[in-house]
C-alpha cells in the first residue's frame, strides 16, 4: 500500500485531483466488453461499417472513446480516429473532420482542398504506422445528414483507390434506426449497405453479475495515483478496506434498491452514467465515516440513489416512451 | 494545431526550410502561412528558432523537440541579430534525392560535405517561405499539385507522402556526419571569440559565390582561420574554402601620463610627415629604389597600367601611402590622418605616426592579398580610396582596437600583416622579374595610353593581369588605400 495514505494529514490536492472526483477515469465495464468483442471483429475482418445503438446515457460515447483506445493498442498498424458529429445543418463532415484533427487551415478553403486535406493526414498517418486500414469512430452517428454520409462515402472511395481500407463504426440513438429507413426510401441503398447495415444494440448493466464486476473494479482494478496499489475504494476508506471492507458486497443491495426504480421496464431502462453516479457518491459519503468496522447503511444507498437523480431520468424516459 | 509531416519525412540535420515546405505540401497551404501561424513575433524568420514555438511546432509535427531544434541555424552556431534573409543553396545531389541540410544555411560552407558537389544558390527557394504564393498549389481532376517554378520541389498528393528517395546508408550518413560537424561548431562556439561567431554564421545575401570577395568573405576567412587555430581541422575540410592568411603583427600605441597633446594647426605636421616616410623609405624602399624611381616617374596613366605578376608590391605601397596621404579631398587639410574612425582622431604625435605606418602596411597586405588572389576572373584590380570624404581611415586590412574619450584616442592597438613576410613576398617577386620595365603591363599601357581612357583621381593605381580578356560588367577588386 502507498505511503500517503499512512499518513495523518488529509491531502487536500490529491484528493481533487482524483479522477473519481473529476469524473476522468474509465472503467472496462461488462458491456463495454462486450461491445469491444464485437467491434474488434468487424475491425479485423475490414468490414466496411458498423453502427451500434442505444438510448441516451447509456454510456455510449465513453464506451466509443474506449474501444478507439482499445483499438489502438490491439492494433498499432491501424490509424484510428474519434469524430463527434456536429448536427448542425450548416455544419460540413469534412471540415469539421478536419477542425477536429486541428489541421492548419486557410480563412477560406475549397472543399475538394479540405478532402485532400484529410486524406494526405490519414495516408500519412498510415505510412507512419507501416498499415492501409483507416478506422473512423462516429459518435452522434443519428446526426449525420445524407449530405455527409455521401461525404463519407467519397473518403471511402478516394482511401479506396490509394490502397487504403476504411471501416466506419458507429455509435448513435435509437434514431439511427428510423434515419436507416429514410435512407431506404429515398434509394440509397449504398450509403445503408455501407455504413449501416450491421446494427448492434448496446446495452446498459443488464444483471446483478454485471453489477458486481463493475463495484470489483472500483475494490481491485482501478488506481489512483496510477500504479500506487491503491484502489479507489482504498483511497476513501483505507481503514474500512484494511479490515476487509469491499464495496463489491453491497451488489445485491445495490441491484434491488435499481430494480425497485426500474420496476416493469426492466433494467434495460436504468441508464449506466447514473449508475456510476451512485456509486461515486457513495464513495465520497462515506469517505468521512472511515473506520475499521465501517458497513454501508441502507439510508446511504437510498441516499446515493437519491443525488444521483436516477428515478427522475427513469421516468422522464418513460413518459417520453409513452408520447411515442 | 496539427501539422501533417510523417516522422518518415525527418531527416537529420534538415533545414527548418525543407521542413517547412515539405509540410506546406502536405498540408496544402503556403509555408508562409505555416511560420506565421508558430511564429512569436510579427514577422519571423524561419531559420532562427527563437522566433518561433518551437515545442508547439515540435508537438504539430509529431516530432521530438530535439529534432526540431537541430533544424535551425542557431542552434548550431551564434547568428548575427540583424540578419532578416538567408539565400538558400542547394547541393544538386542531395536536393535530387529530397534533401536541404541546416548547414547549408552556413555561409562558410561552399561545398556539400556528403557529396562534395558546389552549394548552389536558388533565388525562387530563397522566397519560398516569404511569400505566400512561392509555392504553387494547383488543382488537378483529382488530388492536387503543389511544387516551385525552379523545379527543386514537386509534390502531387495523388502520390507518395514520403518526399524523398534517402536510403538507410545515406540516412546514416545525415547523421553521422552532421553530429561531427555539430561537434566542430559547439567547439568553435565555446572559443567565445566575436569574430569566429560572426564569421562562421555569417550571412550575406549580396554574396552568391561571386567573383569578388567581399568584406564578409574577408571576414569569414579571418574567422575561420582562428577557429581552425582553436579547435582543429574542419571535419570536411573541403567543404570550406580558406584562403591563406599572412602572419600577424601587433602594434600597441599605449597612451602615457604626461605626454604632450599634438597641437593641430601650431606645430609643423609635415615634419612628422617626413620623419616617418624617411623612416619606411630607408627600412623597406632603399632596398627596391629602381622599382619605386621607375613607378615614381610614370604618369597618372601609366601608374593604372601596372602589371600583376610583375609588380613590386612594396614600391607600389609606398606610393599609394604617400598620394593617400597628400590627397586634397577638398578642405584645408594638406596631409590626412590615418584615424581610426571618422569620429575618433589621433591625440599624440606617436599616435599619428603609428597610424601612417599601420595604413602603410594595410595598402602593402592589401596589394598582396589581391595579387596572390588574381585569377582569370580577377585580372586586374585598383588601389583606391575607398571613400572620397575626409578623413582618411584605417583600410580593412588592419583591425584596430582603441580606447578613447569623446574625440580624443588614449589606447590603441594595431593588428596587420607581419612586415617581415610582406618584405619576403615582395623580394621573391622582384627577384623573379627580368627588367624593370615589366613593371608596366604592356597591354593594358595600349589600352590606357590610346583609347579613351580617363583615370578616376581617387584610384592612384592600377594592376593588371596577363592578357586580361575578361569580359565587361564584372566587378574587379579594390585594395582600399584608406
Amino acid at each position: 500500500m502507498s505511503d500517503f495514505l499512512n499518513t495523518s494529514d488529509f491531502d487536500r490536492d490529491l484528493f481533487e485531483h482524483h479522477p473519481l472526483v473529476t469524473a476522468t477515469y474509465t472503467l472496462i465495464t461488462p458491456m463495454i466488453a462486450k461491445a469491444y468483442s464485437i467491434i474488434r471483429e468487424r475491425v479485423f475482418a475490414r468490414h466496411t461499417g458498423t453502427f451500434m445503438f442505444a438510448r441516451p446515457r447509456m454510456g455510449k460515447t465513453k464506451c466509443a472513446m474506449t474501444i478507439k483506445e482499445l483499438l489502438e493498442a490491439e492494433f498499432p498498424q491501424k490509424y484510428i480516429l474519434y469524430h463527434t458529429v456536429d448536427g448542425d445543418r450548416s455544419a460540413r463532415l469534412v471540415r469539421d473532420l478536419v477542425m477536429c484533427i486541428g489541421l492548419v487551415t486557410k480563412i477560406k478553403e475549397s472543399y475538394s482542398q479540405l478532402m485532400e486535406k484529410f486524406l494526405l493526414r490519414v495516408v500519412s498517418k498510415l505510412e507512419e504506422r507501416g498499415g492501409n486500414h483507416f478506422v473512423m469512430i462516429i459518435d452522434e452517428n443519428q446526426l449525420l445528414s445524407i449530405d455527409a454520409y455521401n461525404e463519407l462515402l467519397v473518403i471511402h472511395n478516394r482511401l479506396g483507390a490509394r490502397g487504403i481500407s476504411m471501416t466506419t463504426v458507429g455509435f448513435g440513438q435509437t434514431e439511427i434506426l428510423g434515419k436507416r429507413q429514410v435512407l431506404f426510401a429515398l434509394g440509397a441503398t449504398n450509403l445503408v449497405a455501407r455504413f449501416l447495415c450491421e446494427p448492434v444494440k448496446f446495452v446498459g448493466c443488464l444483471d446483478l453479475q454485471d453489477l458486481t464486476s463493475i463495484l470489483d473494479q472500483y475494490d481491485s482494478k482501478i488506481e489512483y495515483p496510477l500504479d500506487s496499489g491503491c484502489t479507489y475504494t482504498q483511497f476513501f476508506l483505507p481503514q474500512a478496506f484494511a479490515s476487509g471492507f469491499r464495496i463489491a458486497n453491497y451488489a445485491s443491495v445495490v441491484w434491488a434498491a435499481l430494480i425497485n426504480i426500474a420496476g416493469e421496464k426492466g433494467p434495460g431502462s436504468l441508464p449506466l452514467e447514473h449508475i456510476f453516479r451512485v456509486i461515486e457518491h457513495m464513495l465520497l459519503r462515506c469517505r468521512h465515516m472511515d473506520s475499521a468496522n465501517f458497513e454501508i447503511s441502507a439510508a446511504i444507498i437510498d441516499e446515493s440513489i437519491d443525488a444521483s437523480l436516477i428515478k427522475e431520468f427513469v421516468s422522464i424516459m418513460s413518459q417520453s416512451a409513452t408520447q411515442d | 494545431m496539427e501539422i501533417t509531416y510523417g516522422r518518415f519525412n525527418y531527416f537529420p540535420y534538415e533545414s527548418s526550410w525543407a521542413v517547412f515546405v515539405k509540410a506546406a505540401a502536405l498540408n496544402l497551404v503556403s509555408p508562409s502561412r505555416l511560420i506565421a501561424s508558430l511564429s512569436r513575433v510579427p514577422v519571423a524568420r524561419y531559420w532562427m528558432s527563437d522566433d518561433l514555438h518551437i515545442k508547439n511546432m515540435a508537438d504539430a509535427l509529431g516530432l521530438p523537440q530535439a529534432a526540431v531544434d537541430r533544424c535551425f541555424i542557431d542552434s548550431l552556431t551564434a547568428c548575427p541579430p540583424q540578419n532578416s534573409h538567408v539565400y538558400i543553396r542547394h547541393c544538386r545531389r542531395c536536393i535530387a534525392a529530397g534533401y536541404h541540410s541546416v548547414y547549408f544555411l552556413l555561409h562558410m560552407l561552399q561545398r556539400c560535405p556528403w557529396h562534395d558537389e558546389p552549394l548552389i544558390a536558388c533565388a525562387c527557394c530563397s522566397r519560398a517561405c516569404l511569400t505566400a504564393s512561392s509555392l504553387r498549389i494547383q488543382p488537378l481532376e483529382v488530388g492536387f499539385t503543389v511544387h516551385m517554378r525552379c523545379g527543386h520541389f514537386s509534390f502531387c498528393s495523388l502520390g507518395a507522402v514520403r518526399m524523398n528517395e534517402i536510403t538507410d546508408d545515406q540516412w546514416q550518413a545525415y547523421e553521422h556526419l552532421g553530429l561531427q560537424l555539430q561537434e566542430w561548431f559547439q567547439a568553435v562556439r565555446a572559443i567565445n571569440s566575436p569574430i569566429v561567431d560572426y564569421a562562421s554564421a555569417l550571412y550575406d545575401p549580396s554574396w552568391v559565390g561571386g567573383s569578388v570577395p567581399s568584406k564578409c568573405e574577408q571576414l569569414i576567412n579571418c574567422g575561420l582561420h582562428q577557429a581552425l587555430a582553436g579547435v582543429g581541422p574542419f571535419p570536411v575540410p573541403e567543404a570550406i574554402t580558406v584562403q591563406p592568411l599572412p602572419p600577424q603583427h601587433v602594434r600597441i600605441t599605449p597612451y602615457r601620463a604626461g605626454e604632450a597633446e599634438y597641437k593641430f594647426g601650431e606645430e609643423d605636421l609635415f615634419a612628422l610627415y617626413r620623419c616617418v616616410r624617411r623612416y619606411l623609405y630607408k627600412r623597406y624602399i632603399k632596398r627596391h629604389g629602381e622599382c619605386y624611381r621607375y613607378l615614381a616617374r610614370l604618369t597618372t596613366q601609366g601608374l593604372h597600367a601596372l602589371d600583376c605578376q610583375a609588380a613590386c608590391t612594396v614600391s607600389a605601397a609606398y606610393l599609394a601611402w604617400r598620394l593617400a596621404l597628400r590627397y586634397e579631398f577638398g578642405g584645408e587639410t594638406l596631409l590626412n590622418l590615418a584615424a581610426p574612425s571618422r569620429d575618433i582622431l589621433p591625440t599624440t604625435a606617436r599616435q599619428i605616426m603609428e597610424l601612417w605606418i599601420a595604413l602603410f602596411y594595410t595598402i602593402w597586405a592589401g596589394i598582396e592579398r589581391t595579387n596572390a588572389s588574381r585569377s582569370v576572373d580577377r585580372d586586374r584590380y585598383s588601389v583606391a580610396l575607398s571613400c572620397n570624404a575626409a578623413p582618411l581611415t584605417l583600410s580593412s586590412e588592419a583591425v584596430s582596437i582603441i580606447g578613447y574619450t569623446g574625440s580624443n584616442l588614449l589606447h590603441l592597438i594595431c593588428i596587420h600583416a607581419a612586415p617581415e613576410w610582406l618584405v619576403r613576398q615582395a623580394e621573391e617577386r622582384c627577384l623573379k622579374r627580368h627588367r624593370i620595365a615589366e613593371l608596366s603591363n604592356s597591354r593594358a599601357w595600349e589600352s590606357v595610353q590610346f583609347w579613351a581612357y580617363r583615370p578616376n583621381p581617387r584610384t592612384f593605381l592600377r594592376f593588371w593581369y596577363g592578357q586580361h580578356g575578361k569580359g565587361g560588367g564584372r566587378i574587379s577588386p579594390v585594395v582600399a588605400a584608406g
